[in-house]
């Protein structure tokens, strides 16, 4: 009889935790933090989920009934389904089940900030987002402009000369690809149609676009007035007026979410702290990071925002 | 309000080990539904029909099958664990394992839209899945003697061929909140590690050490295993690598992460033996390295 109790808890624990993880979502879906964790487009996953620990709980809830106990006591296979193991590391099992469930629930979800981007190194421009192809990475006329800043700092001459190394590999890579003309005219198009405004405004939508569009040509954009808003970064090697407005990219979840941003510069710079929100308005001008060049941004006006609900942007399929 | 006293970086940790998570979840899910499935409905008679006797067939059979399920590498060890209970030998089941989180429409749709809507990559990716299984799976047909599977596995064979339907999705159910309560725990704590990793470790320092062909191929296939992306998202952050790493070590680190990170490793040591599954994990290393070196 020990055993069948002992039997019958297990059911009961576990159906608890299915619930409890169906909770969890639901929690998450309903107060919208579930944007906090994983893009839109994995939100219906966590729908699907949501009803699958429901089912599954409900089903161990079942189990759980005198009457199928029997039936789970001697199912006829001769193998014992209980949980091995003493009563502590069993306590243990559950423990880990119990973690995720709480720390979900309890403890607020925090906003990745400069501390995460410092350790995963800045896109600044696109770079990482191509719908089509980024553009050739070795002549100067692309004007292609990813940098990890960490590495450049520490070694600038075997950067740009591993730069140039990569590049002439990749040029190799993207003429003989397929697509590679489609992604052009893909991207001039962009270029196009962001060039032909005066005020390019940055939004959370447009803002991967915008990226991508500088990554591939920076030329139609000198001199346009652009609005932007982030988080302002910095790295050690800033000038005193210089940081970067940044935003968290997220594909799937946000443990995938890299960083990517826009150089400006401003004389009241000095007053925003690291993770700051700003919006900022100005001008575009080119510059160059030791001969790849950068979208440097003018600072005409300055503010400091709420930071957003959804602080993260969303590169669309 | 304890949670004050907690510093920023943790709760960063906390939010990215839950988000791991709610990412995997659906996936482990669909596992442990279609490993119940297989359980329930498949029984070994089907397997020994359809399965190659041929052990190089059967490992290019099982090395293909992939194509068709959708599957993540964390849902897909259940799934092997299943298949091998039923008689599917075990070199037929690595090959499985191994190929299926990469070759599936999913997974190279998403490689082809991270790599500018081109094809190489993806084709690339594809045949490195294919090429390492293939040597692994044959390396396990004619070397490896033994299960492999952690014992408690072995032996459970039920005979269900007397249930009604009914009483078959019944039972599917059941041993799938089982099946649930025995891979998650492993998924957790392979999260838990993965957002340590993250939150406190600088991996943009690897990435500076990464500097001839050699180094900046196991600086890539290092990151694939820390970062435990799932295989759907990981080709976006291989692209973005691009500009300061090379093609082959950016396909090292496209290949070898659905193959083995964090978190399915501990799921693999919870099924596999242990040496079993250093077996598999030092072939699958090998053949990734000189894989992509060669390309």
């Amino acid at each position: 009889m020990k055993n069948e109790q002992d039997w019958e808890f297990h059911m009961y624990i576990r159906a608890i935790i299915l619930f409890g993880f169906m909770l969890l979502l639901f929690a998450f879906i309903v107060s919208g933090k579930i944007n906090s964790y994983v893009s839109p487009r994995m939100v219906p996953f966590a729908y699907m989920a949501m009803i699958g620990f429901g089912l599954l709980g409900a089903v161990q809830m079942f189990r759980g009934t005198a009457k199928n106990m029997e039936e789970e006591m001697n199912c006829g296979c001769g193998i014992d389904h209980r949980p091995k193991g003493s009563p502590l590391a069993q306590f243990s099992l559950y423990l880990i089940f119990v973690i995720p469930v709480l720390a979900g629930l309890m403890i607020p979800e925090a906003a990745l900030d400069t501390s995460v981007a410092k350790n995963r190194g800045v896109k600044y421009g696109s770079g990482i987002y191509s719908k089509p192809s980024p553009p050739k990475m070795e002549n100067e006329k692309s004007n292609a402009f990813k940098i990890d800043a960490d590495e450049y700092l520490k070694d600038p001459d075997g950067y740009i000369k591993k730069m140039e190394k990569n590049a002439t590999k990749q040029a190799g890579v993207d003429e003989s690809a397929a697509g590679s003309d489609d992604a052009r005219a893909y991207y001039a198009s962009l270029v196009n149609t962001l060039a032909r405004t005066n005020k390019i405004i940055v939004t959370p939508n447009n803002f991967m676009e915008v990226m991508a569009a500088m990554d591939h040509d920076i030329r139609p954009f000198v001199g346009k007035q652009m609005e932007i808003s982030g988080f302002v970064y910095r790295e050690s090697g800033f000038k005193a007026d210089q940081a970067v407005v940044a935003r968290f990219a997220v594909e799937c979840c946000i443990a995938d979410a890299s960083v990517y941003g826009v150089l400006m510069s401003s004389k009241d710079m000095k007053a925003y702290q690291d993770d700051a929100w700003i919006k900022a308005t100005g001008v575009i001008t080119k510059s160059v990071y030791n001969k790849h060049p950068i979208p440097l941004m003018k600072v005409q006006h300055l503010t400091r925002i709420k930071e957003p609900k959804d602080p993260y942007v969303y590169p669309d399929m | 309000m304890l949670f004050f006293a907690l510093p920023q970086s943790f709760l960063q940790m906390n939010t990215i080990f839950v988000s791991i998570l709610i990412e995997a979840l659906p996936f482990v899910l669909i596992g442990v539904f279609i490993a119940g499935f297989i359980q329930m409905f498949i029984t070994e008679d089907m397997v020994a029909r359809i399965m190659p006797k041929n052990k190089v067939l059967s490992v290019l059979f099982a090395s293909f099958v992939g194509i068709f399920f959708p599957s993540c590498e964390c849902g897909i060890v259940p799934i092997v664990r299943k298949l091998a209970a039923k008689g599917v030998p075990l070199h037929a089941g690595i090959a499985f394992m191994l190929t299926g989180p990469i070759i599936n429409p999913v997974v190279l749709f998403s490689t082809y839209v991270a790599f500018g809507s081109t094809w190489e990559m993806p084709l690339y990716r594809a045949l490195g899945a294919i090429v390492v299984s293939v040597f692994v799976g044959l390396i396990i047909a004619f070397f490896y003697k033994g299960d492999g599977l952690k014992a408690f596995d072995a032996g459970h064979r039920h005979s269900h061929e007397s249930l009604s339907i009914k009483e078959k999705i019944w039972e599917t159910l059941k041993h799938a909140v089982d099946e649930f309560f025995s891979m998650g725990k492993y998924l957790v704590i392979g999260a838990l590690i993965a957002a340590c990793v993250q939150t406190y470790v600088k991996t943009s320092t690897l990435l500076s050490i990464g500097n001839g062909k050699v180094s900046s191929t196991l600086v890539m296939m290092a990151l694939a295993f820390i970062l435990s992306l799932c295989s759907e998202a990981d080709a976006f952050i291989g692209s973005s690598f691009r500009s300061i790493f090379s093609t082959s070590s950016i396909l090292a680190f496209l290949v070898f992460g659905p193959m083995v990170d964090i978190k399915n490793l501990l799921m693999m040591l919870g099924t596999f033996k242990t040496r079993f599954v250093l077996l598999v994990v030092g072939s699958v290393t090998l053949v990734v390295f000189l894989f992509s070196l060669l390309i």
